[in-house]
């Protein structure tokens, strides 16, 4: 114990009483935003990979529902982040005019890695909030923009827990000097409310069960031909005519350059089989259906491919960055991996991708393929 | 250096954080015609500079407008309220704004989004406005329960004032020992040791009216919950008595918000209290 009666240990605390940052409250705020971000970076990442994989990982189709969580946890704890974030910012915000600005190169250096931690931070909660509600008010691609200025943001914040990780940990011990422990209480207590409300206001579109709540929630669960909501519709992809063409053919291509060509009836006559699939969107929405079809693995096998380890499945769209996607691996033969022409004991709804898509387990919804047009297998 | 900055960690920081930025630049960089490097970086600096600039002062005189308007009690709900409605709201913007509706996709954006958030900041602002209330008030928690047992009121009240027999008929109560000498009389004081709601408690009861084999009147003044205790004892019928007890109290503090919850939880365990105060003094051995 030192003279004053504070432990001698909780110096570091203590130091920065003085200039009216309560840090005990930063030090909260600072935990479970760190955890906020790890959940997002860590289930980012693992969004990001499914879509682009490096060439030495082959995403996994099990289990099914497996991005469905990871995605719409992704956007939850974002949206749960919002107002951590900003009270965060409240508590540390008389730093901010601190005089004089810079007192060392080491503080310089530290106040410098915030204007990436602030602007990053800021930024990612913003644009994915702005990116669920299709608002688009910048030049830039959202994924590639939201991928890069993440790893800049953790980074950042790899800087930040570094500098303040000792003076998180005795804060979090001791009592500092400062205001009631009961205001300081209630204030984190506010904080989470409003992440709570956030959530509740949003998470509809996945947990049916808030959907009365999810004010917010950009879809509602069962609105959308045949029960389901539609990400793109056949107007959108520009695909009507070619979709409804009466001479469509499915054309799947070997690795020999063996074809087969299939009408509608030619696909229809061939065995049928019923996967219950989630469509899961990187928007945090996802949804179950009940589809039928034939698996791609029999579709394969008739150009002699059924050993492919790559296959493109594409669409009748022209353009998009989503018009081909795809299979590798385990999810090339996996049973439930189907090119789906009933969605619900109906013939599918031209917005989801008639005459035929594609519906595999474990994938973001972008890239279960509509309104197939080829397989290739490599 | 600032207080609470310690220069090691945050070279560790720097040699572990530093790579993974660069990292995060090299990928904007490679990926130049996707992520328009100049206009991310005018976004990154701009997020930073309109929190700091505009965001921060906005919330900071709403706030200070709002405090000043707020009785001291009820500061903490009404600042919760107004940051549930000001996070809601700014959610709720690029909704209501309708920036990304889709005529051609009517399952994409399909509420009200000015009427939804309206209501739920109208319901979040009437609780607020409850509860504040009653913060400010303050709310009494009363309540009181009562048992039949089937013995005379002698020994039901001999039993029950005896606070020493409470650890065994109180199920949150750990320990109860003397702070005077017994027996128990006005002015009595004794100290408690219990569990109530996951949290421990360790409070005293001071006895200020005793007429025995009729009441017993008890009260504490400490933590943030001060009680009263009564006990009264009736006949009821050849030898049996009609006991009840009431606890009374004004929570104190953030506690208040609680207050009803408080009475329920309350309510259960004196009843059950009170169920095993009756099959112990039934079946003492007479």
């Amino acid at each position: 114990m030192t003279a004053t009666g504070v432990p001698a240990s909780s110096a570091l605390a203590r130091g920065d009483a003085a200039d009216g940052v309560d840090t005990p409250r930063a030090a909260w705020l600072g935990l479970a935003l760190g955890v906020a971000f790890g959940v997002c970076f860590a289930t980012g990442l693992w969004s990001h990979v499914l879509q682009h994989p490096p060439s030495w990982f082959t995403p996994p189709p099990r289990p099914a529902g497996l991005y469905r969580v990871t995605q719409g946890l992704h956007v939850a704890t974002g949206t749960a982040a919002i107002p951590l974030l900003l009270a965060k910012l409240w508590v540390v915000h008389p730093r901010l005019t601190a005089w004089p600005p810079v007192r060392s190169a080491l503080h310089g250096v530290e106040r410098l890695a915030l204007l990436p931690l602030v602007g990053g931070a800021v930024f990612l909660l913003l644009s994915g909030v702005a990116n669920v509600a299709r608002w688009y008010p910048w030049g830039f691609y959202f994924p590639a923009a939201h991928y890069g200025a993440a790893w800049i943001t953790v980074g950042a914040l790899v800087v930040h827990i570094g500098a303040k990780a000792a003076a998180t940990r005795a804060a979090l011990r001791r009592p500092a000097p400062g205001p009631p422990a009961g205001d300081r209480r209630s204030f984190l207590a506010g904080a989470a409310a409003a992440s709570g409300v956030l959530v509740v206001a949003t998470a509809g579109g996945t947990v049916p069960v808030l959907s009365p709540l999810s004010v917010l929630a950009q879809r509602r669960p069962g609105q959308g031909p045949q029960g389901l909501p539609v990400n793109k519709t056949a107007a959108a992809a520009r695909v009507v005519d070619a979709a409804r063409d009466p001479a469509y053919r499915l054309v799947v291509v070997g690795p020999g350059g063996e074809r087969a060509a299939l009408s509608l009836a030619d696909l229809r006559a061939l065995p049928q089989h019923e996967a219950t699939l989630p469509i899961a969107c990187v928007e945090g929405w996802s949804a179950s259906a009940s589809w039928r079809g034939v698996r791609v693995r029999d579709l394969l096998a008739r150009v002699g491919a059924a050993g492919a380890d790559v296959v493109v499945v594409e669409s009748l769209q022209r353009t998009g960055r989503y018009r081909a996607s795809d299979l590798r691996g385990a999810q090339v033969r996996d049973r439930d991996t189907l090119l789906a022409l009933d969605l619900g004991g109906e013939p599918l709804d031209l917005d989801h991708g008639f005459p035929v898509r594609l519906i595999a387990p474990g994938r973001p919804g972008v890239l279960q393929t509509k309104w197939v047009a080829r397989l290739v297998a490599r | 250096m600032n207080g609470t900055t310690s220069p090691r960690g945050l070279a560790v920081g720097l040699a572990l954080g530093v790579p993974v930025m660069l990292f995060g630049v090299r990928g904007v960089l490679l990926d130049a015609r996707d992520t328009h490097p100049a206009e991310l970086a005018r976004w990154l600096v701009g997020a930073a500079v309109v929190h700091d600039l505009v965001l921060l002062p906005v919330v900071g005189a709403l706030g200070w407008g709002l405090r000043r308007r707020t009785p001291d009690p009820a500061w903490p709900v009404v600042r919760a309220g107004a940051v549930a409605v000001g996070a809601l709201a700014l959610v709720a913007w690029p909704y209501a704004a309708g920036y990304g509706a889709s005529a051609g996709n009517p399952s994409l954006l399909p509420r009200d989004y000015v009427l939804g958030p309206a209501l739920a900041a109208g319901v979040i602002a009437a609780v607020t406005a409850i509860a504040a209330a009653a913060t400010v008030r303050g709310v009494e928690v009363d309540v009181v329960t009562d048992v039949v047992i089937d013995r005379p009121v002698g020994e039901v009240a001999a039993y029950a004032a005896d606070p020493t027999n409470a650890p065994e008929w109180y199920d949150n109560i750990d320990s109860a020992t003397w702070a005077s000498d017994p027996p128990v009389q006005v002015g009595s004081r004794v100290a408690f040791v219990a569990r109530f709601l996951g949290r421990r408690l360790a409070y005293a009861y001071e006895v200020v009216d005793l007429v025995p084999g009729e009441r017993l009147v008890m009260r504490t003044a400490q933590g943030p919950f001060p009680m009263e205790t009564t006990y009264t004892w009736r006949a009821e019928g050849e030898g049996r008595t009609r006991m009840t007890l009431r606890n009374r109290g004004r929570p104190a503090g953030f506690a208040r918000v609680g207050a009803p919850m408080m009475a329920a939880a309350m309510r259960r365990a004196n009843r059950r209290d009170l169920a095993k105060l009756r099959s112990i003094v039934e079946e003492a051995p007479c």
